[in-house]
Formats: C-alpha cells, structure tokens, sequence
C-alpha cells in the first residue's frame, strides 16, 4: 500500500475579488505516489504550482477553488480524515519563520501544537523534553521568541511541528529565506531528523542544490504538471533543461578608470551602542560612479551596517562619509524588501512610486496587479522593489540580498535593470551571499570582515584569487 | 464627604470579579482562528500606538484603535481589544489598582462602538463618519472624567466637591487634547482601517 | 525564592500585602506597607535603580501632601494662612498620610509587575479561558515583533521621501499612510499566523494549557496565611478599629486586642517573606562564591 497516493489532481482557485479571475488549472492532472520514509523535492519554476499542491495536501488550510481527483493518505481518503488525525498526521512549515511563531517563550511554542490536541500535562512534559534534547533547544528554551535569530526561528517552528511527531512532514520553501550558513544547518537537521525517525518528508523547494543531496525521489513542475519524477540525478537535468538558456549578458561597457566618486568612506568607525563592539573599524573605500560594487561576507559581518551608513539612515561616529554630489539620490532595497510597500495592491504601489496607469515596466505586467505585494513570491517582491525606486534615477543604488528568493527567470530581469542602472551612471553597492549573481552582474567586488573591506578588486580577478569564495 | 474609601475597595473586587466571570464565559462562544489573529493584531497595534506617542501627553491612538476594531471586527473583539491593551500596555507604564477600571473602562468603549456600529445599523456615509466622531468624542471626555475621578477617590479617599471641581478643571486641557486626539485618530484612521480590514475580511472569508 | 513560587500565590499575597492596607486610615499600618514595599523591591532590583527612583516618589509625596490642606481647611492647628485661608497641620497629615499610602501601593505593584512575567500571567488567564490565554499569548509575541518593525519600516519610508516637510495636518496625514501600510503588512502576515495555528491543530480538540508551574506546599501555606490575613485585617477594617479621625484634631482609634493582632501578624508576615527571602539569597550568594573558590 503506499503511503501517499496523488491521483489525477486538478485544482482551478476561487476568486474573491472580482477584478481578478484566476485562468487555468494551477494544477493539472498531478499524480504521485509516495512510499513511506522518502525525501520527496518538488521544484519548478516561480508559480509552477508547487505550493498550491503541499498546501491542498493539508485540508484545513487549502486554498478555496475547484478540486477534482483524489489525495490518498494511508490507505484513507484526505477528505476523510477526522480533523485531529490532520492535524496530528500532517505537519506543513511555510517560508516565513516569523508568521508561524504564535507563542513569547520557546518552550510554549514547542509545547503549543500538544496543548491543542489536550494531552495530558505529563505526556507533554515528556515531548517536549525530547525535542528540546533532539533540536539541542537547551541553551534557549526558556528565551523569548523575539530574541532569536532568523536561523533559529526556523528551527524552532520546524520543532514545534515535530513535538506533535507527525507521519509526513510538508515544507513549503523551508530555506528561500534563510542565508548559506543557516540554510546548511537546516539541511544537516532535517538529515538527522530522516535518520532517527524515518519520516516522509516533502520539500518544495527551488534551492535545488541544497536539497537535492538529501532527497530519493525529485518532481519537476511546470505549468501545473508534472514533467518529471525520478531520482534526483536524472531529475536535474529535465528541470534544468525547462530553465531559460543561460545567455552571457551583453559584455559589461569598460568602465573609465577615472570617473567620479559618488561615495568615499574614509576611516570610519560605527557600533550600535557603548558597549558593543565595533562593527566598522577603520574602514575606508572609495565607490565611483557607473560602477556595481559587490560585498560579500558572513552574517554579522557588518555588511547592512555599511549598507545603512551609506544610506544616511546611521552615522559614522568617527572618520567621514562624502557623497559626490551635494544632495544625492540615494535608493535603497533593505534585505526584507516588504519595508517599502505603503499600499495594499500592487498596482496601488506602482501607481504611487510615479508609474501610470498603462506606463508599468514591462516586467511588472506578468504580476496580478491587483493582489496584495505581500502575496508575491519572494522574488516578485524584490522585482516590484526594484519598480519602485526605477523611477527615481538614482545617484547611489544599495541593495541588500537583491537575488533573495529569485529562480533563475527573475534574476535574469535584475541582472538587465541591474545593467540598465550601472550604464546610466548609477553607483551600484550590493551585499550579498549570492556568488554566481554576484559574477554576473558585479564590476568590483570585496569581502567585509573584522570591519574592515578588502581592497576591491576586478570581479574575474577576485574570483580568480580567492580560492573559498570561487564558482 | 461624599464617598468613602470602601466604595472603592467594594467597587475593586466587584470589577475584578465579574470580568473573571465575562472572561470565563468567553471560551462558551466560538471564535473562528483567523477572529481570534485579528484580536491580537489589532490589540498589538494599539500598544504599539501607545508607545510610539507615549513622549506627547494625551495624544495616543489607542481609544481610536479599540473603536475600530468594535465597529469592524464586533463587539467581543472590542471588548478584548480594550481589555487586553489596558491591562498588557500597563505593564510598560505601570501596574496598579487602577487596572482593572481601565480594562473595563476601554472595554466598555470597544464593545458599545461595536454594538452602535454594527454593519447593518451604519452604511459608509458621512453622517456614520460624523456619528462615530461623536462617539469618540463623548468617550474621549467619559474616560478622562472616570479615571480622574478614580485618581480623586483612590488617593484621599473622599472629597468634597471644591477639591474635586479644582482637580478636574486643572486636566481641562488634557481632556480636551485626549478626546480631540481620539476624534482626529478615527477621521484619519477610518477609511484606511475600514479598506485593508474589509479585504482582509473578504478575502479570507472571517 | 518569590519568582519560584506559583503564580496564584504570588497575586494574593502581593494584593493582600498592598491592597488591605491601603484601604485602612492608619499611618502606621501605611508606613509598614511602604516599608515592605521597597524591602520586596530589593529583592530584585539594584539598590542603584531603586534610588534612582526615589526622587520621583519624593516628588509625587510633595504633591499629593501638599494638595490637601489648600483645600481643606477644617482642623484646629493653624500652620499659617494662605490667601486668607487656613493652612491647618491635620490637613497636611492626612495628605500626607494618603500619600504613604498611594507610594507604598504603588512600590508594591511596580514588584508584582516584576514577578508576574508573561508565562505566569498566561496561566492565570488559562484558568479562566484557553480563548484569552491564547490572543494574550499571540499579543506577548507580536509586541516586540511589531515594535522593531515599525521603526525600520518609518526609516525606510522616510528615506524614500514619504514624510513631506510641511504642516502638522501634513505630517500626520503622512505618518497616517505608514500606520495603514504598517496595519497592512501586519493584516497579511497575521492570517499565516492563523494557518499556522490551524495547520498546529488549534480548535480540533479541547484545548490544554501547559502547566510548567505546580503548587507547592509553601504555596498553600502562603495562600493560607494571605487568607487570614486578609480576613483579620478585613474585620478590623469593617469595625473601624484602624481608622484614624483627622478633623478637627487628630484621633487615633483606641485599638483593640483584635487590631494588635492582626497588626502583628501582618508585620511577622510581611517580614517573613521578604526580608527571609533577602537573607536567604545573600546566604546562596556566599555559598556560591565558596563553592566557585
């Protein structure tokens, strides 16, 4: 018997807003067959329908619309399973970490899936022990949630969904949000978790090189379908084949080696407060115009730091930051781009940053404009971001993360905005983990570590010299 | 003298007593989980008003915040706004036996604007705007004149009406500058909140 | 240890030791109070914070004593006149005496504030509705949440030029779009909340709280002697036996057995609980430091 039988699914959503009627199936005759214990990867293109199919997986949040075929899950119809069976049963963790966190203690969070079910006080006490052990939690589990780290977050709600010991564990885009090092750490827990448990895990995910290592089986969608599902290895190569070709981007213009400087940073020092320590010391750069400037760095490295001490949004304490010009247009993309939506459609958010009408950038127009931005796929967000301030022409341009939950498709359009700003005398500063983005799109790049930035160099003679951070 | 202290003592436990018995009573009724989220949020919202204008003296949006959330998400919802942002703000700016007749006294406001305003009764027109204006107006001023005249009763004990016409027309001006803060807060808090709450109301079918 | 001890325990003896006083007209019964109250504040505070707080207490001590006799005038020991009217030292004594008593309230509850941390608070309300215990968890955790949001979201905006320099109706009209936009992000974020509330099972079954706090026997034996209390002192209080006349001169109840009594008992009991309560925490202070040589 298998565990998780799909059989010929199709799924059409409701509208609830007039103005917009969904067309098409966003699922289209998806069948799957699941066996117990397997590490399942779903990708795809950005709204191929991956989420829609974990989400309809899980009765009580499915999105509402026209279903037809059948999910079967443990020999049992999903429609006929009593609804403390679903919840306990099946577990599903969403992107953000910080939505999905409903309690101030950790220990409550972990304990408030169990409370829900109304176990018995020693029961809980019990679980809760044991997942606190498993997720090595110790340290913290008496902190309050807003304390932790992004990384940490994750966990603790991938902890908390444990604690309820589900058979399949549904995760919608686990690590789009989380850098590199998280991201890895993640991984390694899930591993772990699969080994001690032999739970059913089902990723959707386009992080593909991260989580393909762990899985057995890979889906392809696209459009609604699936294109194909078979082991990893074979599955690579079909969905790397439904990705736009990789065309090199026109050669970037040679810059002048002497134009002006639209920023020089001279000996500057910054910390948050007395008793911190210094996350700028002694750092001086010069930032010419025309230019893309690429930061890298780990976490904590002060790489946002710098990023809001250009902006005007901190000040050094000591040493100076000069602009080129007297009152300079400075645009900046903060890594959690939803800071810079006022409006509550995205056509209300074009339409205030000074678009009109039928006079939106060409890479807006696929967007449901009359959805919420806060809808968007995370790489969407950054595209309409980057709509935001394109009007603006700006002198210096900072971004913070600008590939952050981008497929390939939609780092393609950065990279030509990118381009497009560069050419027209924008000064480009971006920090990112990103390195293939970083390559393609960087003039100079420079690593920031100790406070300080390395002296920057070409972006093919960095990667040349560097032996870690290399493609 | 027209009161004695024991009022107030009586007054106390009769307040803590029967919101211990309306809030047992709130599990007998079902509230969807998205409801319930939408209280939160909206109770986080008004602290974080409280905070946000705590260094100007009586200008805060918090009496503004709890009547919208009666007049868009229901009486009960009002209730526990007012409730909850009394009692949780107050442990930022100080606990004490006045608690409890502030939790009641924002209560009350959030669940009559819920009553008064109910879908049904009120279309969007401007004499609703006007009417809700009124509203905060009048709570505005009852709050003021109940929690000074609390302040008056819980520090003396009893008064005569000289000292108590002298305390109150000494905080004239923060009444004013409160009640005309709350009629400013809905003008301007109104069609934004009314917009998003709506949409959200219908998208996720609450 | 007070922050050991069950969350029912410490808001009865917090509110008996504070509250019954406070409802008395006696000076003595009120400097006790304050007395205790800033004894209980050493248990957790800094003696540097503590005094850094004075000052304000003195302040609001001034006022609240110095309020009363400008408008009462009736008691026989005339200070001096001011603008014709009697300054009398009984009216100045029973403001004075009130304000013993608003400060000494006032240093009690700044304590149980202290001792009363979120998850104690949530087991109280759990007791009454799981429905309360879970919006006032979700508020807890959305607070700080919001509060740092907030901030980077006005920088942001303002770093793209939403507040325009103009009118104060301008301004607020401007720091109104960030509060909607603000309501908006949080309206959107907060429904994933629910689902993940959902998706976690909430409302499948009868809801359980948590309990990580358990009654002990020094629990029951706070509770009990609270009770007492509260009863002994309450029957001296409906019988008048610490009330203290004030006009025209000052006359202190002739106080009976039952007064005495329960006066001692509230200061035994007061003393017990928190001046112990220092010596024990010195006692463990030295141990540790032994134990770390």
């Amino acid at each position: 018997m298998d565990f998780l039988k799909i059989n010929n699914l199709k799924f059409k959503y409701a509208s609830y807003d007039e103005s917009y009627i969904p067309e098409g199936n966003v699922l289209d005759d998806v069948s799957l067959n699941i066996n117990e214990g397997e590490i399942i990867t779903l990708c795809g293109p950005t709204g191929c329908g991956k989420s829609t199919l974990l989400k309809l997986l899980k009765k009580e949040i499915a999105p509402q619309g026209m279903q037809s075929g059948d999910i079967i899950f443990c020999g049992k119809n999903l429609s006929e399973l009593s609804p403390l069976e679903q919840a306990k049963d099946i577990a599903l963790l969403f992107q953000n970490p910080e939505d999905q966190i409903v309690t101030d203690k950790v220990w409550h969070e972990i304990a408030f899936g169990l409370e829900n079910l109304g176990i018995k006080n020693a029961e809980m006490e019990n679980r809760i022990a044991e997942i606190i052990a498993f997720f090595r939690l110790e340290s913290i589990s008496k902190s309050d949630t807003a304390t932790l780290s992004g990384g940490q977050k994750q966990l603790l709600v991938l902890a908390s969904l444990l604690a309820m010991s589900p058979k399949l564990l549904l995760l919608d885009e686990p690590i789009s949000a989380l850098d590199p090092e998280n991201a890895e750490s993640f991984i390694s827990t899930l591993k772990r978790l699969h080994k001690q448990l032999g739970i059913t895990i089902i990723i959707a995910e386009h992080k593909v090189s991260y989580v393909a290592p762990i899985s057995d089986k890979m889906a392809v969608m696209d459009k609604g379908r699936i294109v194909c599902f078979d082991t990893p290895n074979n599955a690579m190569n079909v969905y790397e084949r439904l990705l736009p070709p990789i065309v090199p981007v026109e050669s970037k213009m040679p810059k002048p080696a002497d134009s002006e400087p639209a920023v020089s940073i001279k000996n500057a020092y910054f910390r948050y407060s007395k008793k911190e320590k210094d996350v700028l010391e002694n750092l001086s750069a010069d930032f010419k115009k025309g230019t893309c400037y690429s930061i890298f760095g780990c976490n904590a490295a002060g790489k946002s730091t710098l990023l809001n001490l250009i902006s005007g949004l901190l000040k050094v304490q000591e040493g100076k930051i000069s602009w080129g010009v007297k009152k300079p247009k400075i645009a900046y993309i903060p890594q959690n781009v939803e800071l810079m939506f006022l409006s509550d459609t995205v056509r209300g958010e074009l339409i205030n940053s000074g678009y009109s009408k039928d006079n939106i950038p060409d890479y807006t127009k696929d967007l449901n404009l009359s959805s919420s931005p806060f809808d968007l796929s995370g790489g969407e967000k950054q595209l309409l971001a980057l709509a935001k301030i394109s009007l603006l022409t700006p002198d210096i341009l900072l971004l913070d993360e600008p590939s952050k939950g981008m497929d390939t498709n939609l780092e393609r359009i950065m990279f030509r905005e990118l381009n497009r700003f560069t050419e027209n005398g924008t000064c480009t500063i971006m920090s990112t983990h990103d390195l293939h983005f970083a390559r393609t799109v960087a003039d100079m790049c420079s690593i920031m570590s100790m406070g300080k930035l390395t002296g920057f160099l070409d972006t093919e003679a960095f990667f040349k010299s560097n032996k870690l951070y290399s493609i | 003298m027209i009161f004695e202290k024991y009022y107030i003592l009586i007054s106390l436990f009769l307040i803590a007593g029967s919101l211990a018995i309306v809030f047992s009573r709130l599990d007998k009724r079902h509230t969807g989980v998205r409801r319930i989220t939408l209280i939160a949020v909206m109770t986080a919202l008004s602290i974080v008003g409280r905070f946000i204008f705590a260094s100007l003296p009586a200008f805060k949006p918090v009496s503004a915040i709890i009547i919208l959330t009666g007049i868009y998400l229901g009486s009960e919802a009002g209730f526990l706004c007012g409730c909850l942002s009394a009692f949780l703000s107050n442990f930022y700016f100080g606990q004490g036996p006045w608690t409890p007749f502030q939790m009641v006294a924002l209560g009350l406001i959030g669940l009559f604007a819920g009553i008064i305003f109910s879908k049904r009764r009120f279309k969007r027109s401007s004499f609703r705007m006007i009417v809700i204006c009124i509203y905060g107006l009048i709570c505005g001023i009852f709050y003021s004149l109940f929690l000074d005249t609390w302040t008056m009763l819980w520090t003396y004990g009893s008064f005569d009406l000289k000292g108590y016409l002298a305390v109150i027309s000494a905080a004239i001006p923060y009444t004013v500058l409160y009640s005309l803060s709350n009629v400013l807060f809905l003008i301007i808090l109104d069609i934004p909140f009314g917009k998003r709450l709506g949409r959200i109301i219908t998208k996720y079918r609450i | 240890m007070i922050d050991r001890l069950h969350p029912l325990s410490i808001l009865i003896y917090f509110l008996s030791a504070s509250l019954i006083p406070a409802f008395s007209r006696n000076p003595v019964l009120h400097t006790l109070c304050l007395i205790t109250g800033f004894l209980m504040l050493f248990t957790w505070a800094d003696a540097g914070k503590i005094l850094k707080r004075v000052p304000v207490f003195l302040l609001f001590f001034l006022i609240i004593s110095l309020f009363n006799p400008f408008f009462y005038h009736n008691g026989n020991t005339v200070l001096f006149y001011v603008a014709g009217r009697r300054f009398s030292l009984e009216a100045l004594l029973f403001g004075a005496d009130s304000a013993l008593i608003v400060i000494g309230v006032s240093v009690w509850f700044i304590s149980l504030s202290h001792y009363m941390t979120g998850d104690k608070v949530l087991l109280l309300f759990g007791v009454l509705s799981t429905k309360l215990a879970t919006i006032v968890s979700l508020i807890m955790r959305i607070i700080p949440h919001y509060a740092s949001y907030i901030n980077a979201y006005r920088k942001q905006q303002k770093l793209m030029g939403i507040y325009g320099e103009g009118t104060f109706l301008e301004r607020l009209r401007a720091e109104a779009k960030i509060f909607a936009g603000f309501l908006t992000w949080s309206l959107e974020h907060s429904m994933t909340t629910a689902d993940s509330m959902t998706s976690r099972g909430y409302g499948v079954a009868k809801r359980k709280s948590y309990r990580i706090y358990r009654i002990r026997q020094i629990d029951i034996l706070i509770m009990i002697t609270s009770v007492i209390f509260i009863l002994l002192l309450g029957l001296s209080l409906i019988r008048g036996t610490f009330e203290t006349n004030y006009y025209p001169v000052i006359v202190m109840q002739p106080q009976g057995r039952e007064a005495i009594l329960s006066e001692s008992v509230y200061i035994i009991y007061s003393l017990f609980l928190t001046v112990k309560h220092l010596i024990k925490v010195n006692y463990g202070f030295f141990e540790n430091k032994q134990s770390k040589i």
